[in-house]
């Protein structure tokens, strides 16, 4: 004979019409015998009117638009990854080539004018630029690798990798200069003279120099020689075309811009987040991606590129995908918590993200309790651990 | 066109399509949301999320279980990732455990209404607010979405027996903050009730 506690369940059933004839009969008989059970009942369906009557609030003003302009802007991708490397180099290489090249047909056209403004300008790229027009003929005898990084004022700036600061290339520049100009033939006559007394000065002094700060075009002919990728370039190169005021950004701009800054390879950092948001009228990149221990956060406006506030906080190592532990182990651990449960007990088993954290919830039902666990699926914790008795009211 | 033939035509890239989905789907998807969320500012973004969620994911849906099901899957997440994430806000700053509930729970009924089912209705959704992330899920998909409990079992991925005894202890858990904020009558019979010196079980 059942006690009313086992009925609890049963008359939410009822109360629901999910249950068969002949049960129906037995609760039916049940309530009119039992005044508990019934005041129970009574208050369900109190409950359910209350439910019922309540009406549903209108969506908010500008809710299909706002989710119709995400649809248009994301890209048709299963994975919400960067673009893959080469082809995103290949392009942005080219592309910086092409900016170095103008900015070296730029340097030359000044070097006609014989004052030193020009030989300062000499003095900070490759040599040949002052012999010749033609930026093609352009040799160097370092081939150090180059990059090109934005900083936050969306200015462009030569990077060398590893790491110097443009002293140190601007330094190499001068040895280039040295070396090269050395071994000229058939250059005008001033010319030469201006190079070698530009490299007398040998200072870094940019005085005169009207070129833009920071220095340019660099030991750039290495790439424009090579027109390869070039080694050492962070995916940033592509916004050396964007972020200098050619147009918004693209959320796959705004990620690769994060990740660069922080001199992250895509394929280290997973996004938990990735959001175009409006605040104040202006249209904000909202990230969050998890990297090497780290947690960082980025506001980056959509219209500029300008990182507008950055946070790195030292955060949960999210779970990388290939190291998960696999729904049978999980499945085990789950199990080894509940002695005498068996796999057919389980009821779910679901790999879920949460919070940046790769996890399997699970849920089994034994001996008239049910049991909830999260199980971290990179290391196998259990991190919940819920026990609930189904014949509790 | 059926709801299954948008799907197709937006799971191929149709943004028209997907924007007659979700025309289709948005007061409900938004409900759902603000009833697991309890402020409309989250809901609003959980609801967006879930629709972004969708129209990423159509070309890998196969369907099994029909879009709508499948969308109040991604809505039923995405509430809750929302809620997990304002609550791990919220304890970074410390605020108390007051300011852990959710932001529409607001205890006593407005004097205005103060009419019967007005109160009863207004406590029910305060109720609900109040009751665990898991309880008011399902109670939110039955009585306020109106799923059946195949449809609800489909939506979050249970067997049908943990649908109905969850349904049936979120309700007891409603029954009994209703019956403490004196929304429903005292009487309660010993069995029913939690005996106070420990175990109602007999």
């Amino acid at each position: 004979m059942k006690t009313c506690e086992e009925y609890a369940s049963l008359i939410s059933d009822f109360l629901d019409g999910e249950l068969s004839a002949e049960d129906r009969a037995k609760v039916a008989e049940h309530l009119a015998s039992c005044p508990s059970c019934q005041r129970y009942f009574d208050d369900l369906v109190a409950m359910h009117d209350a439910f019922d009557q309540i009406e549903e609030d209108p969506v908010p003003d500008g809710f299909a638009e706002q989710v119709m302009a995400r649809v248009r802007e994301t890209p048709r991708t299963e994975e919400k990854k960067i673009i893959p490397f080469p082809r995103w180099r290949r392009w942005a290489a080219l592309a910086a080539c092409c900016a170095i090249a103008a900015l070296g047909l730029w340097s030359t056209q000044r070097t006609a004018m014989p004052q030193k403004v020009s030989q300062s300008a000499l003095a900070e790229s490759a040599p040949s630029m002052a012999r010749d027009a033609a930026p093609e003929e352009i040799i160097t005898a370092d081939d150090a690798p180059v990059s090109l990084m934005m900083d936050e004022d969306g200015g462009v700036f030569p990077r060398k990798a590893p790491e110097s600061p443009p002293e140190e290339s601007s330094a190499e520049a001068q040895k280039q200069s040295r070396e090269v100009s050395g071994s000229t033939s058939g250059s005008l006559p001033e010319m030469e003279e201006d190079v070698v007394e530009a490299e007398a000065d040998a200072d870094y002094s940019r005085d005169g120099a009207e070129m833009p700060e920071p220095a340019m075009a660099v030991p750039a002919p290495a790439a424009i020689d090579q027109g390869e990728p070039l080694p050492g370039s962070e995916v940033a190169d592509a916004d050396v075309i964007v972020g200098s005021g050619n147009g918004p950004l693209t959320m796959e701009q705004a990620k690769s811009m994060a990740l660069a800054r922080e001199g992250i390879d895509a394929a280290d950092a997973i996004f938990t987040k990735a959001k175009l948001e409006r605040d104040d009228g202006r249209q904000i990149y909202d990230l969050e991606f998890c990297a090497n221990d780290y947690e960082y956060e980025y506001e980056i406006d959509a219209n500029t590129g300008e990182v507008l506030s950055l946070e790195i906080s030292a955060g949960t190592p999210p779970g990388a995908a290939g190291s998960v532990i696999s729904r049978d182990r999980a499945q085990e651990i789950a199990l080894a918590k509940v002695p005498g449960a068996a796999a057919d007990h389980i009821r779910k088993l679901k790999l879920d993200r949460d919070d940046g954290r790769q996890i399997y919830e699970v849920e089994i039902l034994y001996d008239g309790t049910e049991y909830e666990l999260d199980i971290d699926a990179v290391s196998g914790a259990v991190l919940k651990f819920e026990a609930e008795s189904i014949n509790k009211r | 066109m059926t709801v299954d033939e948008l799907a197709r035509a937006a799971a191929g890239g149709d943004e028209a399509a997907f924007e007659e989905l979700m025309r289709l789907h948005e007061k409900k998807v938004y409900n759902l949301a603000l009833r697991m969320c309890g402020s409309p500012e989250d809901a609003a973004d959980a609801a967006q999320e879930a629709f972004l969620a969708a129209w990423k994911g159509l070309p890998n849906f196969r369907g099994e279980a029909g879009f709508s099901t499948w969308l109040y899957r991604l809505t039923s997440n995405a509430a809750i990732d929302r809620l997990r994430r304002t609550r791990r806000r919220r304890e970074e700053a410390s605020l108390d455990d007051e300011a852990l509930r959710l932001d529409a729970v607001d205890g006593a009924p407005s004097p205005q209404a103060r009419a019967e089912g007005e109160e009863l209705r207004e406590a029910v959704l305060s109720g609900l607010a109040q009751l665990s992330d898991d309880h008011r899920q399902a109670l939110t998909l039955r009585e306020l979405q109106e799923l059946s409990y195949e449809e609800i079992a489909a939506v979050l991925e249970l067997d049908l027996g943990t649908v109905k005894s969850r349904i049936s202890r979120a309700r007891g858990a409603l029954r009994k903050i209703l019956i403490k904020n004196g929304n429903l009558s005292g009487y309660l019979p010993s069995k029913v009730e939690e005996q106070p010196k420990g175990g109602g079980r007999t």
